[in-house]
């Protein structure tokens, strides 16, 4: 085993949490390796001394204000920032309604593609395309546009898109 | 007397018994506290993350699988509660300003307690959160490289490498209280 292999498991090792084939390797490492074994020793002592500092005393009342909070919490219905809770919706609504939430949701949703797909099929391109060399304004439907009045931008704009190019693009 | 393991207190909160989440929170608090406190370095972040923490406990009561111990339970919340506030928020002052790294204390001279806090703190503080949560609850808490990837909803492996990088961040610079 290399030592950058034994270093990272030091932890796992001083826990017992390695395997006994690993526990072997790591140890017969450890007995031909000082650099290691000064590792596990100084893990060890940073172990104690982290583990020796004080901690802060819990804030007095700690627990007298999260209860208050938790007692108005259940006093009213559900809030807005629970909307996305999953689990606060399951116990709200009973079985026969969130089984008919789930068919209007089907329904919607199948509802919703048969109309997208009617949207999304529009005028057949095929025509379009075989028809774009002739009459650009009979094959894209813009018929409409023929009627704009003389002088007009649209009527510039009509004129310019009817004339042929001579390069062809 | 009896304790009622937390497990099935946890049974009687999601039925809405609030005295079982009472119990709850005064048997615990001590352990969400001294995560976050240790975590954060402020007294009010850590109170606000051991309020919420206790709270979404509450809220998601319906959902807690006593298969799973309730002490991981609570400190994967408190886990995820803690690393949410430092994306969120930048550094906060901490309670104690750390001074100490700057200064070249006497060899021969025994740092005191107050100074070897803070060298502590400002060093943990110059870990990255992932690292640094590791070290609070490995060396902290006392819980072994399973439990922590189970808090910290990570793999064993992936607690190994956080607990190796943030050794050989923090040997260097508390390496004179560490050969005291």
């Amino acid at each position: 085993m290399r030592c950058k292999c034994v270093t990272r498991r030091l932890d796992a090792y001083a826990t017992g949490e390695v395997s006994a084939r690993d526990r072997a390797r790591i140890e017969a490492h450890l007995d031909g390796c000082v650099s290691c074994r000064r590792a596990l020793a100084d893990l060890e002592r940073l172990a104690d001394l982290l583990g020796g500092t004080e901690t802060s005393p819990v804030p007095e009342g700690l627990a007298e204000r999260v209860m208050a909070l938790a007692r108005t919490r259940a006093a009213s219905p559900a809030r807005a920032d629970s909307l996305w809770n999953l689990a606060a919706w399951r116990q709200a609504l009973s079985v026969p309604v969130r089984a008919a939430a789930a068919v209007v949701l089907v329904l919607g949703l199948g509802l919703g593609i048969l109309m997208g797909r009617g949207i999304w099929q529009g005028p057949a391109p095929s025509t379009a395309a075989n028809d774009s060399a002739s009459d650009p304004l009979a094959a894209y439907n813009l018929d409409y546009l023929t009627d704009a009045p003389s002088g007009s931008l649209a009527e510039s704009y009509l004129s310019l898109t009817s004339i042929e190019n001579p390069r062809g693009d | 007397m009896k304790e009622t393991p937390s497990e099935e207190l946890m049974q009687a909160v999601a039925s809405g018994d609030l005295g079982a989440f009472n119990e709850i929170v005064r048997s615990h608090q001590e352990l969400a506290w001294r995560i976050a406190w240790r975590f954060l370095g402020d007294r009010h972040a850590a109170e606000d993350a051991v309020q919420e923490a206790f709270l979404r406990i509450l809220d998601g009561a319906a959902s807690y699988r006593p298969s799973a111990s309730f002490k991981t339970f609570l400190f994967r919340v408190v886990t995820r509660l803690c690393l949410d506030h430092v994306r969120k928020h930048r550094p906060a002052p901490t309670d104690r300003l750390p001074q100490v790294a700057d200064s070249e204390p006497d060899p021969a001279t025994r740092m005191a307690d107050a100074e070897c806090e803070q060298s502590v703190r400002a060093t943990l503080d110059s870990l990255p959160p992932n690292q640094r949560m590791a070290v609070v609850l490995r060396y902290w808490e006392g819980l072994n490289c399973r439990d922590v990837a189970a808090a910290m909803e990570t793999s064993d492996k992936a607690v190994e490498r956080l607990l190796a990088r943030a050794r050989e961040a923090l040997q260097p610079k508390l390496v004179r209280l560490i050969e005291e």
